[in-house]
């Protein structure tokens, strides 16, 4: 049987249903073009050798790969794309676990109040700006007057310089446990507002068969919420290549005796525009960081669609 | 659905495509020299002004820095000199205010977005960048159009004050005098010197003005920690008042010529301190004996507890752990006026003990005053430039704002003013505009006796002129020499943005730390992966390339 054409599909598929589907999709497409596409146009710039006085900027002289060739000088790019993709997959993957044993747990709880308090609890960590997190991770960690050296320097001990070079491998877990303090009442939201959605006849019919709690967390919980935890995932590997600056520049203090643990591509194309106002260098450095990452999602695409298509991003 | 989603992605990616691949037919230019907005024409009047002067229209926009407080009467002190200007050359002034530290940010956007910009301030930037990416326009031809006697003349007989690019054009003018003539010290104050029994004239003491060297600033850093452990609140008193980005010893205790315009050193030329001499050689400044020698003392100053444990990091101003006296001592420029300035401000005698010789050297200065290149009234703007070099009300009114109102005069014939109303002092601009240094007032505290004052006034004049004439004479003897960075501009870039940013900060201040079984790892280690870093990052090249240049260049002058 011939497939189709393009045209006959069109007509088939009755396009005045869709038309209003489209209408209201217009303005935020209308947005997304020209906010989010349009200015792609601006990617020449890591091709380009600036030259201010033309009258367009971006009418530039091209040269190429040229402005790249730093980024191959040394192996540091090596180690920012390590250190962002490793963040980036501890992030995504505990950003799932923690936030759904929560929610899950969370059910558990009968007192409204006590709800209401731990929710409070969860959430508020992320109302903080990274600024105040900053100053709280300061005071623990300070060289002089830190709580953990305080507390080191009263038992005899001597301090410890927690944004030296020795401290560097302490920071992978306390960026991960800032990170997930931060950020787990927010995602905590979106699971428990799918776990309390499962209709409680489920649950009931479950415990009428016997099933016991995490017979029923495993059996009816996990699989109703998969959707919801598959798009979060999807979501985070779209993200994988960016990071966050507030816990990665204003935490660790920018100190360069961590760049080995901290520095992330983000980081470092911050650093060299707001050191060097170099626009070239900077593009350059972003660009790679948007392919590498395009071609991440497109992966972790292909490898979702072989799981489970229906959720697959495209 | 799914094939209507995926339809829109299809032609969006389309979309994405032929942007980025629009740029790919146009010419490859290697030279870079892209193309210059080119002048309408330079008639003149009979005045000697360009009649595409008198064609520019509006007011000349200019960025006004500051460091974060704006003066809540900025606004009064534009408005009064938009008056004045307007008054003598028939256009006014406008100001955009912008934060110091925003600035690299900031001027890119604006040039980039085509803000209406004529005068930018890059303060404690390379400006070569700007230079070579035309971000600013050389203005050696505006002077020769525009009758500004004043730029003309100054430029002559003030070096240090140019901007010049590879092609030997001006491209900006600079504002504060280069302190580089004084070196560094380290001032601290008299009363904890007197008190740790070190001031004076007699035998293993010190007195102001004494140069002093590692030995003597273990000497003191002793003392002072014998004799003031704490301040009078139970903090710990850090005599070594090293703080990674602003006080850097390694800059005062190694002189060198950057023979660049490099923030940080790279490919210098020392000098010896005590001497005064330059050696002609250029050098990989982080792999000689005397960095190296300097990262072992400042390691073991760090070992000591002279320095904060949380140098490499802190943000807080150095002058923030002075006010607080957990500093006595910071690292400031040799420069009588900056002394000055500190003990008007903290009421406290300060004593200055160079690290090094004065000696001078040509590079780019810490703040210039450049014309964007896309700037529609640079023929204004440099009339404007040439009003403010000469006329005193103009100067000291965008230094200190409205007299009357932040200020009046102590003593008019020697310059000092001092508040109008309690606490209304504050330099309204941060890095100053150029000028004839001579017709800018002096601050004075209100309560001091003026007679004390002026002649106190007269010492700090004749400190400096005694600290300017060695100065002349240690000079480098790459003074005039521009590093034409085209072909290691990349390696450069790489080097900073990728190793110095990662060591520079931890060896500055010796940050080292102490493990568990009570040993001691000072920043030795750091420093070998530091230079094998730099070894990796080809710093090599740079230096070659560097001492290739200077020497065809000396042949040139030679020749």
């Amino acid at each position: 049987m011939n497939k189709p054409s393009f045209i006959q599909r069109i007509k088939k598929s009755n396009i005045k249903n869709f038309i209003l589907v489209w209408l209201m999709m217009l303005p935020g497409l209308t947005y997304l073009f020209f906010n989010n596409f349009l200015p792609m146009y601006g990617i020449t710039i890591a091709f380009k050798r600036l030259d201010f006085s033309l009258e367009n900027v971006l009418a530039s002289p091209y040269i190429g790969f040229e402005n790249f060739e730093f980024l191959f000088e040394s192996d540091a790019i090596l180690i920012y794309i390590r250190n962002t993709v490793l963040y980036n997959a501890a992030f995504i993957i505990l950003n799932i676990i923690v936030p759904v044993t929560l929610a899950i747990l969370f059910t558990s709880i009968r007192g409204k109040r006590l709800k209401g308090l731990y929710q409070t609890m969860i959430l508020l960590p992320f109302l903080m700006s990274w600024v105040v997190v900053t100053y709280m991770a300061f005071a623990l960690f300070s060289g002089e007057n830190g709580l953990f050296n305080s507390w080191i320097v009263a038992n005899g001990g001597s301090r410890i310089n927690f944004y030296g070079e020795r401290a560097k491998a302490f920071w992978p877990f306390i960026l991960v446990f800032f990170n997930m303090w931060k950020g787990t009442g927010f995602t905590f939201l979106f699971y428990y507002a799918s776990v309390i959605a499962i209709s409680p006849n489920l649950y009931e019919a479950a415990k009428l068969d016997g099933a016991s709690y995490w017979q029923q967390v495993k059996y009816i919980t996990l699989p109703s919420i998969k959707p919801i935890i598959i798009t979060m995932f999807i979501l985070g590997i779209a993200n994988i290549f960016r990071t966050d600056y507030g816990l990665f520049y204003l935490v660790t203090k920018n100190s360069g005796q961590l760049y080995d643990v901290t520095q992330t591509i983000d980081m470092f194309v911050f650093n060299a525009l707001k050191g060097q106002g170099d626009l070239v260098q900077s593009s350059a450095a972003s660009v790679m960081q948007s392919l590498v990452g395009f071609v991440l999602v497109v992966s972790a695409n292909l490898v979702l669609r072989k799981v489970d298509s229906d959720n697959a991003l495209f | 659905m799914k094939n209507h989603i995926q339809l829109v992605f299809a032609l969006m990616l389309a979309v994405i495509a032929t942007f980025a691949l629009a740029g790919c037919n146009e010419i490859t230019d290697t030279t870079g020299t892209g193309s210059q907005t080119t002048e309408t024409g330079t008639d003149t009047t009979s005045g000697g002004i360009p009649t595409t002067a008198i064609d520019e229209e509006g007011d000349v926009v200019m960025a006004f820095l500051h460091a974060g407080n704006i003066q809540t009467s900025t606004d009064k002190v534009e408005a009064a000199v938009s008056a004045y200007v307007r008054s003598k050359l028939g256009f006014g002034i406008e100001f955009k205010l912008l934060n110091v530290f925003d600035q690299t940010t900031v001027y890119t956007n604006w040039l980039v977005a085509g803000e209406e910009i004529d005068l930018i301030n890059v303060a404690f930037s390379d400006p070569s960048l700007y230079i070579n990416e035309k971000r600013v326009r050389e203005i050696s031809s505006l002077i020769t159009e525009t009758n500004t006697p004043n730029l003309f003349a100054e430029l002559e007989n003030h070096g240090e004050s140019k901007v010049l690019g590879v092609d030997g054009k001006l491209y900006g003018i600079g504002t504060w005098e280069s302190y580089a003539y004084t070196g560094y010290s380290y001032t601290i104050r008299k009363d904890v010197l007197e008190a740790a029994g070190l001031y004076g004239d007699g035998e293993g003491q010190y007195s102001h003005l004494e140069q002093i060297t590692y030995s003597d600033l273990d000497r003191i850093f002793t003392a002072v920690r014998n004799v003031m452990p704490t301040t009078g609140d139970g903090l710990t008193v850090y005599p070594c008042s090293a703080i990674a980005g602003t006080q850097n010893y390694a800059s005062g205790l190694i002189p060198f010529d950057p023979m660049g315009n490099n923030l940080l050193p790279l490919a210098v030329m020392l000098m010896d301190p005590v001497t005064g001499e330059f050696t002609e050689e250029v050098v990989n400044y982080y792999e000689t004996d005397e960095y190296k020698e300097y990262v072992e003392w400042i390691g073991n100053a760090f070992e000591n507890g002279y320095i904060h444990p949380d140098a490499a990091i802190t943000t807080d101003w150095f002058s923030d752990f002075f006010a607080t006296e957990q500093f006595v001592g910071v690292l400031l420029q040799t420069e009588p006026g900056i002394r000055y300035e500190w003990e008007t401000a903290t009421g406290l005698d300060l004593i200055q003990l160079p690290l090094s010789t004065s000696y001078t050297y040509f590079t780019a200065p810490a703040i210039s005053l450049m014309i964007p290149s896309k700037s529609e009234r640079p023929y204004r703007t440099m009339q404007f430039l040439d009003l403010l070099y000469s006329d005193e009300y103009l100067i000291n009114l965008l230094q200190y704002g409205v007299e009357g109102e932040e200020w009046e005069f102590a003593d008019q014939e020697h310059g000092l003013i001092w508040e109008a109303s309690e606490g209304s002092h504050a330099n309204y601009v941060i890095g100053g505009f150029w000028g004839d240094k001579s017709i800018i007032y002096q601050f004075v505290n209100a309560d001091d006796d003026i007679e004390a004052i002026i002649a106190e006034v007269e010492l700090i004049n004749s400190e400096r002129d005694l600290l300017q004439a060695t100065a002349i004479i240690n000079r480098s003897p790459a003074s005039g020499f521009i590093y034409d960075t085209t072909s290691q501009g990349t390696r450069i870039r790489n080097i900073e943005a990728n190793v110095l940013s990662k060591y520079f900060n931890t060896l500055s201040v010796g940050v080292g730390s102490k493990g568990t079984d009570g040993t001691f790892t000072g920043p030795g280690s750091t420093y070998a992966k530091f230079i094998e870093a730099l070894t990796k990052a080809k710093m090599y090249l740079v230096v070659e390339d560097k001492q290739a240049q200077y020497d065809a260049w000396k042949s040139e002058q030679e020749g």
